[in-house]
């Protein structure tokens, strides 16, 4: 009897630059881990451009599949996530654009002219880290919502919501922005960060009270 | 719809940036002339984005599994036809078994300890391959000894070299008249094929396992 390898070695470094080195070289360990460490990314990519389950799943393989075809493009190995963000977000445009052949065209040239660039996916990547730890500063009724709304891997819609934490439906889209801004503040504080800008309706609502 | 002169608030903003809400022209429009409106929409994509990176699942088992094999299938079937494009076509492609590890505990060839080279042997039909696994002075380096011998008293085709699948990095390496090729230094072993290429034919082997017990 063979023995059958293990996929489970030990790599040789954790240092990006090292763990770049053995996705090229084919490393089974290293793309195990380059599919759980990336995966969360490629399914939260698929999320943003309105995939279901299943077409998260085949943009999961596919983008999977590119990155392995096309590792040793990758030039900073720093940049894996944005690199890999990048993939999935033009895979999963495509994968959009396919499940509505002729339509929706102009949603899915919407959704191509908002890609985050390499810098913002890294900004993103790093302040997702800081989410948890924020939401613990904004109070139950915001944290229980904004879990609901963006942190729920069943993805309830409102009247779910609304019946889960018992508040009105008409009051969630107003109590989520409400909440949002203070979650902004308080990632602010969390990560270092200035405090946000307003929005032009803030800005001209404070003009209105010094006038 | 907007506030007072025409602005949109935050929920607003919101509204539009997680589609509830289509993003029309005037919001579009809106946006290209006013830089605290559209300073709050980026902020609004960040921290959406932010939350739903944060709220993602780690890849299930299965479908991580299922993707292994699907970029194993592949990469061994790109690196074939990578081959094929370099070296030229051949007239035939055989895949080899492992029939021998020195690890197995079955095998009446084991090693004693961790020291002794790691052997493996391939075959095929009319080929037997015999790989010897070298650990070189330099930590994380392995020179592979290998010998690629006929069966049934058969003679070895000329001009052989070995290649490195998915490793375009390396050149490749030539064998001797008696089918002997030796690679240096070679990092990452685990997961890699093999081919050994001749004029009119081509042994596969692979994937190499670890080189160790886990």
């Amino acid at each position: 009897m063979i023995q059958k390898p293990s996929i489970l070695l030990q790599m040789r470094g954790s240092t990006s630059e090292e763990h770049v080195e053995d996705l090229r070289a084919g490393n089974a360990a290293a793309w195990q881990r380059f599919m759980k460490e990336q995966g969360r990314i490629i399914l939260a990519v698929g999320r943003r451009v309105g995939l279901d389950a299943s077409e998260r799943d085949e943009l999961f393989q596919n983008t999977c599949l590119i990155a392995y075809r096309s590792i040793g493009q990758l030039k900073d190995p720093e940049r894996l996530s944005s690199w890999v963000y990048s993939i999935a977000y033009r895979t999963g445009i495509e994968l959009a654009r396919r499940r509505k052949p002729g339509g929706g065209e102009e949603e899915m040239q919407r959704l191509a002219s908002e890609e985050p660039s390499a810098d913002e996916v890294l900004e993103r990547v790093e302040l997702a880290r800081h989410v948890r730890e924020g939401l613990e500063k904004v109070g139950d009724t915001c944290r229980d919502l904004l879990a609901q709304l963006y942190l729920q891997a069943d993805e309830p819609s409102y009247e779910e919501i609304s019946r889960r934490l018992s508040m009105p439906i008409g009051s969630i889209g107003p109590t989520r922005a409400r909440c949002l801004e203070k979650l902004r503040k308080a990632l602010s504080s969390v990560s270092g960060r200035e405090q946000l800008p307003t929005t032009g309706a803030e800005e001209a609502d404070r003009s209105d009270r010094l006038s | 719809m907007t506030t007072g002169r025409e602005h949109y608030d935050w929920e607003q903003i919101l509204d539009r940036v997680e589609g509830r809400i289509p993003s029309d022209p005037g919001f579009r429009s809106h946006l290209e002339s006013c830089p605290a409106c559209a300073g709050a929409r980026a902020e609004a994509e960040r921290l959406r984005d932010a939350l739903l990176l944060a709220g993602a699942k780690e890849p299930g088992p299965l479908l991580v599994a299922s993707t292994w094999a699907a970029i194993l299938e592949d990469s061994v079937s790109r690196g074939v036809r990578d081959l094929a494009s370099g070296i030229g076509a051949a007239a035939k492609e055989l895949w080899a078994t492992l029939t021998a590890d020195s690890l197995a505990p079955s095998h009446a060839v084991r090693a004693a300890d961790q020291a002794t080279p790691r052997l493996l042997v391939y075959e095929t039909p009319d080929y037997s391959v015999s790989l010897s696994f070298i650990p070189t002075e330099e930590k994380g380096r392995t020179d592979i000894l290998g010998q690629v011998v006929p069966k049934n008293a058969m003679e070895l085709p000329e001009g052989g070299e070995v290649r490195i699948a998915n490793r375009p990095d390396l050149e490749a390496y030539r064998m001797s008249e008696f089918g002997e090729f030796r690679i240096s230094g070679l990092t990452r072993i685990e997961g890699s094929h093999l081919t050994l290429a001749f004029p009119e034919m081509r042994i596969h082997l692979g994937p190499l396992p670890a080189l160790r017990e886990s």
